[in-house]
């Protein structure tokens, strides 16, 4: 990858403007690799039961080295202002939007796996220019948004030790070094985990979080739910139901999760291959498949084909699938549950899209989040709201956070 | 690779195994176009089959392997489909 950044100078600390450029040639060659292909034969079930359909891979991959444009997304990127700067020895990278409005909150944003900023291009100006969107001035946002060690423009890491609670701790000395002395941080995905773990690390300057995959599940339930054993009896229906969910993605899905987590070294040919990271990319949770195989198919709702292609191919550029992998590595050294309480004293916003991996109930928001501001159910939206939903989501992380604005 | 249906689809039939040339010369181009990953940043096996391993591996199986020799072995007695 041979994007630009300004030289680092005698300060490792200082802030360094950044544009994205990638070499036709190395465009060039990832069509190369696209049409060499070589395709397993075609699933032997009639549904997504054993992953994305082979059907669905090549139509996609088919767009990708025929049409899709890379240099679109590139200047989507470029058009805002990036930067890098090192912290604990590694390149962080990020974007940083300040709204013109006075009095703006200032807020991080953190993407997740399989992901990079590109979750949350379409928020930038809902959140920092809401006049722009039918909202008012006093929502406006100054806007972070990080890439995770390992992923997309940041560095990879070449030690052991970036966890989320080190990403967390990474975060907080960003916004100071950006002049933030007070901020709120949000999170989906890894996100989720990185801002949980924020809110439990006692940081005077971090006012709140927002969730919009809520740690929530208490510890002993989600113990339960990870072995297969019999549901609790003593379950509300909000409750049953997020269980029967939880439980199914403990059954049936995160596979991906287990060998990222053991051995993410063993993926060499998923490194090797733009269509292998596609495939893995895209098999994230069923309901997300689902909706991304039927954008492919042509029925665009919430991501289009551009989206995944989006970020594959800058997965693909960046040649961080291994080293975003490694997070899950970390994490299992860390042992922090993705789903479950982790001890958040900080104020905290929770919103709940319906095809989220599960709907985290009010009940246990109240018990994980003892100062939980704020709890909305939304009526669509997935996995990837910033990215599926960006109107609504920009609306709840307004509601969510407006209590905590001095 | 090469059996050859017969009209009598639960008949034994010899099976013989033969990859052709092209086959393996595209093999040997994909390894030695392999696109690595960084080093694991661990001192062991822990995160997987380390990079050093599976280059010196990929660095003899994409030059000097030679894969006829194992054909030749399956081959040399009778074999059963």
């Amino acid at each position: 990858m041979n994007a630009v950044a300004q030289p680092k100078g005698s300060d490792a600390t200082a802030i360094r403007p950044f544009h994205v450029n990638v070499p036709e040639a190395e465009l060039t060659e990832m069509r190369r690799r696209v049409k060499a292909t070589r395709w397993p034969e075609r699933e032997t079930v009639e549904d997504q039961s054993q992953g994305p359909q082979l059907a669905t891979l090549q139509k996609l991959a088919r767009y990708w080295e025929a049409e899709y444009d890379w240099r679109k997304v590139e200047s989507r990127l470029n058009a805002l202002p990036n930067f890098i700067t090192e912290i604990d020895g590694l390149d962080i990278h990020f974007i940083h939007v300040r709204s013109k409005h006075k009095n703006a909150l200032p807020l991080i944003v953190t993407h997740g796996w399989p992901g990079s900023v590109i979750e949350q291009l379409k928020i930038v100006d809902p959140l920092t220019n809401p006049t722009a969107h039918g909202a008012s001035a006093a929502d406006a946002f100054d806007l972070v948004i990080p890439s995770i060690p390992g992923y997309g423009f940041s560095g990879r890491p070449t030690a052991t030790g970036w966890d989320p609670a080190h990403i967390a701790r990474a975060w907080v000395v960003l916004m100071k070094r950006l002049g933030y002395t007070k901020f709120v941080a949000q999170g989906g995905d890894w996100g989720a985990v990185i801002v949980d773990v924020m809110g439990t690390q006692g940081h005077p300057e971090l006012l709140g979080i927002h969730s919009n995959m809520p740690g929530v599940i208490p510890v002993d339930i989600d113990n339960v739910a990870r072995t297969g054993a019999p549901m609790p009896s003593n379950l509300s229906p909000d409750e049953s139901l997020c269980y029967e969910r939880l439980a199914t993605v403990y059954a049936k899905g995160i596979g991906y999760g287990y060998q990222m987590g053991l051995r993410p070294q063993a993926l060499y040919g998923i490194a090797d291959s733009p269509v292998g990271i596609a495939g893995y990319f895209l098999d994230h949770d069923a309901r997300s498949l689902a909706m991304i195989s039927r954008a492919i198919d042509g029925q665009p709702e919430g991501l289009t084909p551009d989206d995944i292609l989006d970020n594959v191919t800058l997965t693909w550029l960046t040649d961080t699938f291994v080293s975003g992998a490694r997070l899950y590595w970390e994490d299992f050294q860390a042992q922090f549950s993705f789903f479950g309480v982790k001890g958040v004293s900080v104020p905290a916003a929770v919103s709940v899209f319906p095809d989220e991996l599960y709907p985290a109930p009010r009940s246990w928001s109240e018990r994980a989040y003892p100062k939980l501001v704020y709890y909305n159910k939304l009526e669509k939206g997935g996995h990837f709201a910033a990215w599926e939903q960006p109107k609504l989501f920009s609306g709840e992380l307004r509601a969510g956070f407006r209590s905590l604005r001095t | 690779m090469n059996n050859v249906a017969r009209r009598d689809q639960t008949a034994i039939r010899p099976f013989q195994v033969s990859i052709p040339e092209a086959v393996l010369a595209e093999m040997r181009k994909r390894i030695q176009a392999t696109r690595w990953p960084d080093r694991e940043p661990v001192a062991d096996g822990s995160q997987g089959v380390r990079l050093a391993t599976m280059r010196e591996v990929a660095g003899y199986w994409g030059t000097d392997y030679d894969w006829r020799k194992c054909e030749a072995s399956l081959n040399a007695r009778d074999r059963w489909s």
